[in-house]
This record gives structure tokens, sequence and C-alpha cells, in this order.
């Protein structure tokens, strides 16, 4: 079994098997960061296959500089995100979020008070600015350490925690 | 309500698996790009920015730690003449200055002011012994011009008027 860093070698060559696998670790997180940004399943899916189509056409100037793999593929997500908005020119309302997502099994089963609370931390996500959401859903729904988040975000580990506070802090405020 | 779970909750979401598969096959089916041509170029370029940013900063640092001694060397401002031994002798000089108006002042004062009776029991200030007022010759000590000051206004009317004397 190869580590990630073989695996990253691999795809670096041009080998699409080791991309593959790849793929297959960070798609459903790049996909998540892009839904909790865009809201609507559609746009999200066709955002991933952008982020990780360039990615692959642009793997060989890949360079390791001692950050996570992941942090290059939020860059480029953060990237499309931007520019997705920037091309769009409309914003998006609260009421026109795609629901859709519950639909996912793993959701599906929880109960109706859960997806009720769930959905209103989601709507709460989607008013806050957007380097409050990328650090929210880096750090705690997706679990990112600070020197992934940092990485991903060009920022040290320090404004990171900083930003966290603030963004809980705005999250909170809007819940409450 | 648990935000930090409800967050957490939040990672069961995923990506349609139909979808899944699909788009990973069409981005697998692509071809990565080549590296840039120019990349040989782009190292020759980073290492000339490099080696300028080094010497700029060089130049900097020299310029602050030796900067002084060649402005000092070639200034027209003649700021050469700022050495200890000159600064020292113009405050001498100027110090004496000082010394020989408190003297004239001395001297000047003491002809006037004569002891007025009714103002040595004057509640404005305690006076103090002065000195019995003569002339001073050169090898005298030279009083501090603060209780010449006090002298003076223990044997004047008042306040104002002894203003008004050194006004004149």
């Amino acid at each position: 079994m190869m580590d990630e860093r073989q695996i990253i070698e691999s795809a670096v060559g041009g080998e699409a098997s080791a991309f593959g696998q790849l793929y297959d670790r960070y798609q459903p997180k790049i996909y998540r960061f892009v839904l909790f940004k865009v809201g609507h399943r559609e746009e999200a899916e066709d955002l991933t296959h952008e982020v990780f189509m360039s990615a692959w056409q642009n793997i060989r100037n890949y360079r390791d500089f001692g950050f996570p793999f992941s942090s290059w593929l939020y860059q480029i997500a953060r990237n499309r995100v931007i520019d997705h908005y920037r091309t769009k020119k409309t914003n998006t309302s609260i009421e026109e979020v795609d629901p859709e997502y519950f639909v996912a099994p793993a959701v599906a089963s929880l109960a109706l008070e859960e997806k009720l609370e769930m959905e209103r931390v989601r709507r709460a996500l989607t008013q806050l600015k957007p380097e409050y959401q990328d650090v929210i859903i880096m750090r705690f729904i997706e679990e990112l350490s600070l020197k992934e988040t940092a990485a991903a975000l060009g920022k040290t580990e320090g404004a990171v925690k900083l930003m966290q506070h603030r963004a809980m802090k705005a999250l909170q405020g809007l819940i409450s | 309500m648990n935000l930090i779970s409800t967050l957490k909750k939040l990672r069961n979401i995923e990506p349609d698996s139909h979808y899944q598969m699909r788009s990973r096959s069409v981005v697998l089916r692509a071809t990565p790009s080549e590296p840039p041509a120019r990349a040989v170029w782009g190292w020759f370029m980073g290492n000339i920015e490099s080696a300028a940013s080094l010497a700029l900063a060089g130049l900097c640092l020299f310029l602050i730690f030796a900067g002084f001694s060649i402005w000092k060397s070639f200034s027209p401002l003649g700021i050469a003449r700022l050495d200890l031994a000159a600064l020292h002798a113009e405050a001498e000089a100027i110090d004496i200055q000082i010394q020989l108006a408190n003297l004239r002042y001395q001297e000047s004062t003491s002809s006037v002011a004569m002891p007025v009776p009714e103002l040595k029991s004057a509640p404005l200030k305690k006076p103090i012994e002065a000195p019995a007022v003569a002339p001073l010759s050169s090898t005298e000590e030279i009083p501090t011009s603060s209780s010449t000051l006090e002298t003076t206004e223990a044997s004047t009317l008042s306040i104002d008027e002894a203003l008004e004397e050194l006004a004149k």
C-alpha cells in the first residue's frame, strides 16, 4: 500500500490511477466545501468536477512545499467558486438554496429534529462572510488541521485561529 | 443546540455516487498538460530576482552603517565641524557670557536696591538673608542667579515693580 506522498509523486508523473486514488480521497471533501459555498447541488457538482479536472491537467506543476495535498485542492476550489460568482453576477438568496442534499443516505437516516438543526446551521453559514465560511467548513466540518487550513487559505496559523474565533461568534449570533 | 456537533453532522452530506463515477472517469480520461517550456527561463529569472534583492538589501545595510561617515567626509554642508572639541569650546564660551551677564545684572541691582523697612515683613516671600551688597571684584565668587533674584524681590516694592526694573 503506497503512502500519500508516493501516490502524489506517481500522479505528478502522469499516472492516472494514482490521481484516481487522490480523487476518491478528496472529492467528497471538496464537493461539500463547494456545496456549502454555492448552495446548489448541481452547481456544486459542476464546480467540483472542474476543480478535479483543473487539478489533473495541472498536476505536473504541483510542487510539494511541505503543505498537504488537500490545501492545493482547496485553493483551486476557492478560486473556482470566486470565478463562479464573478461570472454569475447574482446573489444566492436563502430561499433559493437547494435542500436536495438531505436525500443523501447518511443524512436521510437522521431524525427530523437533527435535520432541522442542520438546516438552520447551514443557512446561517451561507450568511457569513466568505472567509468565515471557509474557515468553519475546513476546521469544523472537514476537521482539517490548523496547518492545512492556513495553507489552503494562504494565512498564518495565528490568523486562522483568530478568524475561527470570530467566525464561530458570528455564526452563533446568527443562530441565536 | 451544540453548534460544533451540528457542524460535524454536516459532514454526512455526500455527493451522488452516479455523479461521482461519471465525473471520475471523465477527469481521468483527460491528459495532464505538459510542464511549461519556459521553466528554465523562469528558474533563471528567479535567480536574478533573488540576487537583485540580496544586493539591494546589502546596499541598504551599507548605507545605514556607513552612510553617516561618508556624509561627514563629503558633505558640502560642513557637518565635519561637528567634532567634540569644537562643541566643547563653544559651550564653554556660552557659559562665560552668561556669567558675565549675571555679573553686570548684579552690579546694576546693587546700586538701585536699597532695603525698605516696611517690606522686610512682606508676607509674599520670606526674605533670604541677603549678603551685604558690595561691588564684586573679578576674583570673588559670582552668586547664582536664583539667590540674586530672591534678594532683589525682597528689597523692592513689589513683584511688578521688580519686573519693570528687569524690563528696563
